[in-house]
């Protein structure tokens, strides 16, 4: 049976002349997993929402052709009811969450339909043991990490038995521990019930799907199964979908396997040479520091960190590992009630040891993971101004106006900001926090949610930025991004800064600080660093 | 003659009843302080296992008491419920912080009160004729355009105090049933009269929002300062640019937290919310002993303050509002 | 004694009449309940209005009874009827999610959501439900007979008027001005409650408190310009958050 069919779908959002999604022929079979990645904007959410009814039954438009679930018009269903046949698992856990107690969270939809307190608890107890919550269920959703909210936001999806799901870019949110529990529900459930996955990162998600379905610019443009994939690597590549290098070698060698080691080792027989880029880790030192972060009596951060001019330095590891509390530490913006901070900091020469946020922010820029949250002025041009314009820095237009031309901004200029795309709001933010004319910046999770061309455009705007005396500390859980960007990477575990060194060497040895490789160094690496 | 050293006393004692509870809630307490004293935190102490309709109840019947009791059984509410403080998770910290927004309180509404309170009305009050009333300061006669009486007298000061308590008990109550129950206790207890579930939900996404806003809030305006907001400003102006700030970070954060709506929306939808007309609940909350004993404490309390009313020690006038 | 804190006093003098009120209150349910059948009541809301309000109704618990407050202390107590920015948040956090929701309702709504989370963070449950019905009869709906009046336009042509060429006819400018002049009439119409019902009614009838015309009357006229002042920049920021977020 199908469990899925679309027929002659249009969908034109109210207000829009163009439509976001035309489909001429879709379906899915029941128990089948179905991979579904296109760029951000291409058309993938309206497509789930067309299948989970949210279209046309919460969001407004002209929709034209047929949906159907099981057999079921959507247009007809009413929305409980598709509920009962699809679920839908969103991309971020905050956003998903109500509830502060766990239970109270994966009862919400039994108690929307009114079980009886029997079938609710028959139904809550599976969905925790399916998703593995017994070890935390006690715990408020506030003190949760993003993996462990994820799994309460699936626990809470699954306790309304749907034969459908859809998980919606489950992991982008989350760290690698978490991920690997989504993923390894996603594979232990794949007889159990239809699935589709939305996923930026391809290689992630294929090992546990049948199907891979591409959509670009509103329509499906690619089909296939995922054995069949590796002939269709250009059409992914020029939607802007995130390829493994492997692949591209794959199919470069005519191999028919996807294994970074066997390509490595082909790559190696062949004599072909992969391009290395060069580490930058020879500038002075512009930030030495030392941070001591107490709660409750308990170090939670103790740690020294350095960082050299024109270096991207990149903090990885688990979540809980202090990496945060690392950056906020720096920036002072730790609640001074809640935690015991101590520090040493000197920036260029100057010592900021006993300095507050306002001080600091001559020196250091900071980029929050929210970092909507900085944009108060009504234009590009005043949001960038505003920085040295409030310092009273003379010529502090020429100064903005370098970097709205640095950051391509130039034709957004008068544009409210707040109006922009998320990676042009980004962007925005970033050229506001230089032109505070700091030259260090911090910068939390900023590939988190975002696609692959907006990471490439952002780690390219970063190199760019470092070639001219800019440094960089990011705070990311992705790999990919900190070997290809990163020139310096340091593994952070209960506090401490364990282990840095370049990319090459650290990823030698990440995968046991929860900091799994990229496939891109396993290209690289030599016959001595061969990670296991 | 007023003298120049009296308008410059004014102004300052001006300035100080307008600076000093901004100045003790910024300063010790911060907007992220306001956050821990109204954020549940898991615990096991009696308060905690409390029914949150006893404490509903609680709140009721203290402002009850503060409304219509002498002001001295409120200030013993008030100043007895804070000591109770300490039973909470992290107690000290809870009691030092509320104690702190206590005494803004008071001072405010001494401020707020005192220099407008008709001596009349407190003649009345305090059953002490105005002639024998004590000034202690004497406004320059424009004084009156902001409103304030012609005399500041210890007996306005007195009374504005009595009055400062008739708030601070609710404060208090209120406090303690956010910081001991999860805001689904809250609601749930509430949708037990029948308020409409959309509105029960309207109310779950406000208490999650409620410590989301102080912490996106707290971070804009961290971030505007770091940005060169305020300027060079010395660092004693710092608390008023902080407010400035705080008024142009309103867009950002609330656009922020908007953002998220739709995704809420979607989470709820797709489980089945409004499926029907009304919704059952797994977690149930029944009576427990700590319940029927704070009942019988209540019952007491509503007793002795009726009895003391009988005896005379009622409210002694209406306040100005 | 009354119940709940009310001392349900209707002697004090110069009160306005019982009789006044409740047949304002009446006539206001009777409007509501009519508009309700006609619009669809609360099943003519989407979830995400509910989430809309929800958030709306944290931001000003936030901003009135955290923030405000502190804003507040910097203005003269005597300026204070004219200048009270925990009010003016309200009128500006309000204005913001009645321009996203748009149906008649939010309004009451918010302003009963609000009243209801200020009674856990702040006031204990005082005098409840006096309260609710008090603010959602009077600021809450003045807001839903806007949106009743220019049919879900509050400020500025979306939603219905949004049209296949964007967002409609009028021009940008024109609908700030349009936004402008709306925010501006509801922030005068939320000069009425406070002096009016509050200090001429509500202040004695729980807390006997003393009515004094005089002081009605200045109240009333001195909140009058900060109120359309902050209506007409809560109109504007209204319209653009709603443009932000693409309503």
């Amino acid at each position: 049976m199908k469990a899925i069919e679309i027929k002659n779908l249009i969908f034109t959002y109210m207000g829009e002349e163009k439509p976001a999604l035309e489909i001429d022929d879709f379906y899915v079979n029941e128990g089948e997993s179905i991979l579904l990645t296109g760029r951000s904007g291409s058309g993938k959410s309206t497509l789930i929402n067309c299948i989970n009814g949210i279209i046309p039954h919460v969001i407004s438009g002209e929709l034209k052709g047929s949906v159907r679930l099981m057999g079921e018009e959507v247009r007809e269903m009413k929305l409980p009811d598709i509920a009962r046949t699809v679920g839908t698992l969103l991309q971020d856990p905050e956003r998903q969450v109500m509830n502060y107690n766990i239970v109270d969270e994966i009862a919400f939809g039994p108690e929307n339909l009114k079980f009886s307190r029997d079938e609710m608890e028959r139904r809550i107890n599976r969905a925790i043991s399916v998703v593995g919550l017994e070890s935390f269920i006690e715990r408020e959703t506030t003190k949760l990490s993003g993996g462990e909210l994820q799994r309460v936001a699936l626990a809470s999806v699954i306790a309304m038995e749907p034969k459908i799901m859809i998980l919606d870019e489950p992991t982008s949110n989350i760290d690698p521990e978490g991920t690997e529990q989504i993923f390894r529900f996603i594979q232990d459930n794949r007889e159990n019930m239809t699935q589709i996955i939305v996923e930026h990162k391809v290689e992630r998600a294929l090992p546990f799907v049948d199907r891979v379905v591409v959509v670009n610019d509103g329509k499906i443009i690619l089909n296939v199964s995922k054995e069949h994939l590796m002939r269709d690597v250009e059409v992914l590549l020029d939607a802007g979908i995130e390829i493994p290098e492997e692949y591209i070698y794959a199919k470069q060698l005519g191999l028919d396997t996807v294994d970074p080691e066997v390509i490595r080792e082909k790559i190696r027989e062949k004599g072909l040479n992969l391009s290395r880029r060069v580490r930058r880790n020879d500038g002075e030192t512009v930030l030495s520091s030392h941070l001591d972060v107490d709660v409750e009596g308990r170090k939670i951060v103790s740690t020294d960190l350095n960082l050299k001019k024109g270096q991207v330095y990149c903090i990885m590891g688990k979540n809980g590992a202090g990496k945060t509390t690392l950056i906020k530490g720096l920036m002072d913006f730790l609640n001074k009630k809640q935690f015991s901070v101590s520090s040493s900091l000197n920036i260029e020469g100057e010592d900021l040891s006993g300095k507050d946020y306002v001080l600091r922010g001559r020196k250091i820029a900071y980029l929050p993971q929210s970092f909507d949250l900085m944009l108060v002025s009504k234009s590009v041009e005043s949001e960038v101004y505003y920085s040295a314009k409030h310092r009273k820095i003379p010529g502090f237009r020429e100064i903005g106006d370098e970097l709205i031309g640095m950051f391509s901004l130039d034709d957004k200029r008068m544009t409210d900001p707040l109006m922009l795309s998320t990676g042009q709001r980004r962007r925005v933010c970033m050229a506001a926090a230089l032109a505070s004319s700091a030259h260090i910046m911090l910068m939390d999770e900023p590939t988190s949610g975002q696609d692959f061309l907006n990471k490439k455009i952002l780690g390219e705007e970063i190199r760019k930025l470092c070639a001219r005396g800019f440094t960089f500390l990011i705070v990311t859980h992705d790999s990919r991004f900190a070997y290809r960007y990163g020139d310096y990477i340091g593994i952070m575990d209960n506090g401490r800064i364990i282990h840095e060194g370049e990319p090459d060497h650290i990823f030698r040895f990440s995968s046991e600080y929860g900091v799994i490789a990229p496939s891109d160094y396993v290209l690289r690496a030599e016959e001595k660093e061969v990670v296991s | 003659m007023y003298s120049l050293l009296d308008t410059a006393i004014s102004w300052l004692l001006f300035v100080f009843g307008v600076s000093i509870p901004f100045y003790l809630i910024l300063g010790a307490i911060g907007i992220s302080g306001f956050r821990e004293i109204t954020s549940y935190e898991k615990y096991d102490t009696f308060y905690y296992n409390l029914n949150a309709s006893i404490k509903i109840l609680l709140s009721v019947v203290i402002v009850l008491i503060a409304t219509f009791a002498i002001w001295w059984i409120g200030a013993i509410i008030t100043f007895g419920l804070l000591a109770s403080y300490v039973t909470l998770k992290n107690g000290w910290r809870k009691m030092y912080l509320t104690g702190f927004l206590i005494l803004s309180i008071i001072i405010g509404t001494v401020w707020g009160y005192a220099p407008y309170e008709p001596l009349g009305i407190v003649s009345m009050a305090l059953h002490t004729p105005v002639s024998s009333f004590t000034t202690v300061w004497t406004w320059p006669p424009y004084f009156s355009i902001l409103g304030y009486e012609p005399h500041l007298t210890l007996q306005s000061l007195y009374y504005s105090f009595q009055i400062s308590f008739r708030f601070t008990a609710a404060v208090v109550a209120s406090l303690l049933l956010v910081m001991t129950n999860t805001p689904a206790q809250i609601i749930k207890t509430l949708s037990r009269f029948r308020i409409p579930d959309p509105v029960i939900f309207s109310l779950v996404v406000a208490m999650k929002t409620v410590p989301a806003v102080f912490e996106s809030f707290d971070t804009s305006i961290k971030i505007s300062l770091m940005r060169g907001y305020g300027g060079n400003k010395p660092k004693f102006l710092r608390p008023f640019v902080i407010l400035a700030a705080a008024v142009s970070c309103i867009v950002p954060t609330i656009v922020h937290l908007l953002r998220g709506a739709k995704d809420i929306g979607i989470s709820a939808d797709t489980r089945a919310f409004r499926a029907y007309p009304s919704r059952s609940y797994f977690m149930q909350t029944p009576f427990k002993r700590e319940d029927y004993i704070f009942s019988g404490i209540l019952v007491i309390m509503v007793t002795a303050t009726i009895i003391a009313i009988m005896m005379g020690f009622g409210r002694a006038i209406p306040y100005l509002t | 004694m009354g119940f709940n804190g009310i001392g349900a006093d209707l002697s004090v003098p110069g009160m306005i009449p019982w009789e006044i009120i409740v047949a304002y209150f009446a006539i206001a349910l009777g409007f509501v309940l009519y508009y309700s059948r006609k619009t669809g009541g609360l099943k003519g809301y989407k979830t995400v209005d509910f989430v809309y309000i929800g958030i709306g109704a944290a931001f000003t618990v936030v901003w009135e009874f955290f923030v405000g407050p502190l804003l507040d202390k910097i203005v003269p107590p005597g300026l204070s009827a004219f200048i009270g920015f925990g009010f003016f948040g309200r009128i500006i956090i309000l204005f913001i999610i009645a321009g996203l929701v748009r149906k008649p309702g939010v309004g009451m709504l918010s302003l009963a959501i609000f009243d209801i989370l200020g009674d856990i963070f702040h006031y204990g449950f005082s005098g409840e439900p006096i309260f609710v019905f008090y603010e959602a009869l009077t600021y809450g709906l003045f807001i839903d007979i806007a949106i009743t009046i220019r049919r879900g336009n509050l400020f500025g042509n979306f939603s219905t008027g949004k049209t296949k060429n964007g967002i409609g006819a009028y021009a940008q400018k024109h609908q700030e001005l349009f936004a402008a002049i709306t925010g501006g009439i509801i922030g005068f119409t939320w000069a009425f409650p406070d002096p009016f019902f509050y200090s001429g009614f509500f202040g004695p009838f729980l807390y006997g408190s003393i009515v004094n015309w005089q002081k009605i009357l200045i109240t009333f006229a001195e909140s009058i310009p900060g109120n359309i002042i902050f209506g007409i920049i809560a109109g504007l920021i209204a319209l653009r958050v709603a443009r932000v977020l693409g309503q």
